[in-house]
């Protein structure tokens, strides 16, 4: 199970995530992070990961579709908190190099 | 509804069955009217025909309607009927008895027709909405079953044999169509192409995204020999397919060249597993600089590497599906790399290692349901020629 918590602040929005990232549920907290940016237009994004536990590759897509998301529309897309676990994954598929990931909320805020 | 409704009317009174099927004949509704006059009748044509409604009688001659109810409504094939009964006795008793028997309705006799009517309808036009369900999944099923068929079609017919190198291929797809798939092509005499891919995305889509790489490798001959520029071209095609469909699928993939006279393997990776190398001595996973997955942003550079296998040595290849399962005692998805298998391991693992986790992962997926497809190929020198 993963669960997507939103938040929206003046500038950016928060998407603080928990659980696992895996198939079966991953689509719908896809959908719900994309309709949250689109209703509000705002794509300047903090994508919490601290409490993300698993993630297999459709997790991955979900962290791209939102990278590719807020790329289109010219925002800015910051992913914190990734455990050792996540970091390798998405280290292993090389996004960390087109991914901005920082450690903690404070570092995200402070980009954006 | 494409066919008029099918109803049934059960009771062992002609002149009612004939007055229901009067009420009915008056909502303007056309419909196959079915009577029976007591359960074994009630039985034979539930069986026979594919029914939308039953109007029951609760006392009749060999049994009791809530029998048939609780029998149709315990049977995966009729449950979806849905029943009416009517019943003389209007009490809370018989009206629990019907609840119980999982009736959806009752009515009271003498039967009002105007309530009659306005429940048949009712009831008919939900079961016209399942039964457009039910068509639907059943197309969709068919769908499926014709994209798993098409996945298929695309894997190799046979693993190429050579005198001097063993190439094993284990493919298990889930139940689910998922996206592993891999290929041979046989540049040469001397070269063999070997490529592994997971595709990002699951059922019909994932099939046709298949469909899309099978199609572009074939188009991609003149960099069969390259394979960085080969998984290049192949990334920009398939961000251009992603994106122009609007879509958020992407490909992981190890494409390489195998110089059969050698042995040495040439390839380049996109964001797949890192390839295996294993030996006597140990196991090394080659790790890669450069390589996001395919499809995700266009003009990626991905880089070439190379090895060379000598005596005892094994290249092994592999999807992220093992890390579904439960292996050596580890829970399913507490692995995020190959090497994360051989932690409790005498160090450092070794080609035995590797070979002992390889029959643990076919002895698996011979026995179990998995939620991801497995596949791996491993490429070794035929240790007979040597």
């Amino acid at each position: 199970m993963c669960q997507a918590h939103l938040e929206k602040f003046d500038s950016y929005l928060t998407a603080t995530l928990s659980g696992e990232l895996i198939l079966g549920c991953t689509s719908e907290i896809k959908e719900q992070v994309k309709s949250f940016a689109e209703a509000n237009q705002q794509y300047n994004i903090i994508v919490d990961l601290t409490d993300v536990t698993f993630i297999d590759s459709s997790g991955l897509g979900a962290l791209i579709a939102w990278f590719k998301m807020a790329n289109q529309q010219q925002g800015n897309l910051v992913f914190c908190g990734m455990s050792d676990h996540v970091r390798k994954v998405v280290g292993y598929a090389k996004l960390d190099k087109i991914f901005t990931l920082v450690d903690t909320l404070d570092e995200a805020k402070a980009k954006m | 509804m494409a066919r008029n409704p099918n109803v049934l009317l059960v009771d062992d009174y002609e002149v009612n069955l004939e007055l229901l099927e009067a009420y009915l004949d008056l909502s303007g509704i056309p419909m196959n009217i079915y009577k029976a006059a007591n359960c074994a009748e009630a039985y034979s044509w539930i069986e026979r025909v594919s029914l939308d409604l039953v109007l029951l009688d609760v006392m009749l001659p060999d049994g009791s309607g809530y029998d048939v109810c609780r029998s149709m409504k315990s049977t995966q094939q009729y449950r979806g009927i849905p029943v009416i009964i009517l019943t003389a006795l209007n009490d809370k008793q018989s009206m629990l008895e019907g609840l119980k028997a999982g009736a959806d309705e009752f009515l009271t006799k003498p039967v009002d027709s105007h309530e009659l009517i306005l429940r048949v309808k009712n009831l008919l036009k939900m079961k016209e909405i399942a039964n457009d369900l039910d068509d639907r999944y059943s197309q969709l099923h068919r769908e499926l079953v014709i994209a798993t068929e098409l996945q298929k079609s695309f894997l190799p017919l046979s693993v190429p044999q050579y005198d001097n190198v063993d190439i094993e291929v284990l493919y298990k797809p889930s139940s689910y169509i998922g996206g592993d798939f891999y290929d041979f092509i046989r540049i040469d005499e001397h070269h063999l192409g070997v490529l592994i891919c997971d595709v990002k995305g699951h059922g019909v889509a994932s099939a046709m995204i298949t469909a899309t790489i099978k199609f572009q490798l074939y188009d991609l001959k003149q960099y069969y020999l390259e394979p960085e520029k080969l998984l290049e071209q192949l990334n920009d095609r398939l961000e251009h397919f992603f994106s122009s469909t609007g879509n958020d699928y992407f490909v992981t993939a190890v494409y390489g060249v195998l110089h059969l006279d050698d042995v040495t393997f040439c390839y380049s990776n996109a964001g797949h597993g890192y390839p295996c190398l294993c030996s006597r001595d140990g196991l090394t996973m080659l790790e890669n600089q450069q390589g996001l997955p395919l499809g995700i942003l266009p003009g990626m550079v991905y880089d070439r590497q190379q090895v060379t296998l000598t005596r005892g040595q094994e290249l092994f290849l592999y999807t992220d599906g093992i890390y579904e399962i439960e292996l050596r005692g580890k829970a399913a998805r507490s692995c995020s790399s190959l090497m994360d298998f051989f932690e409790d391991v005498e160090n450092p693992p070794t080609i035995t290692e590797l070979h002992a986790l390889q029959q643990e992962i076919y002895r698996y997926t011979a026995n179990h349901q998995i939620a991801d497809d497995i596949n791996y190929i491993a490429i070794r020198l035929n240790e007979q020629e040597e």
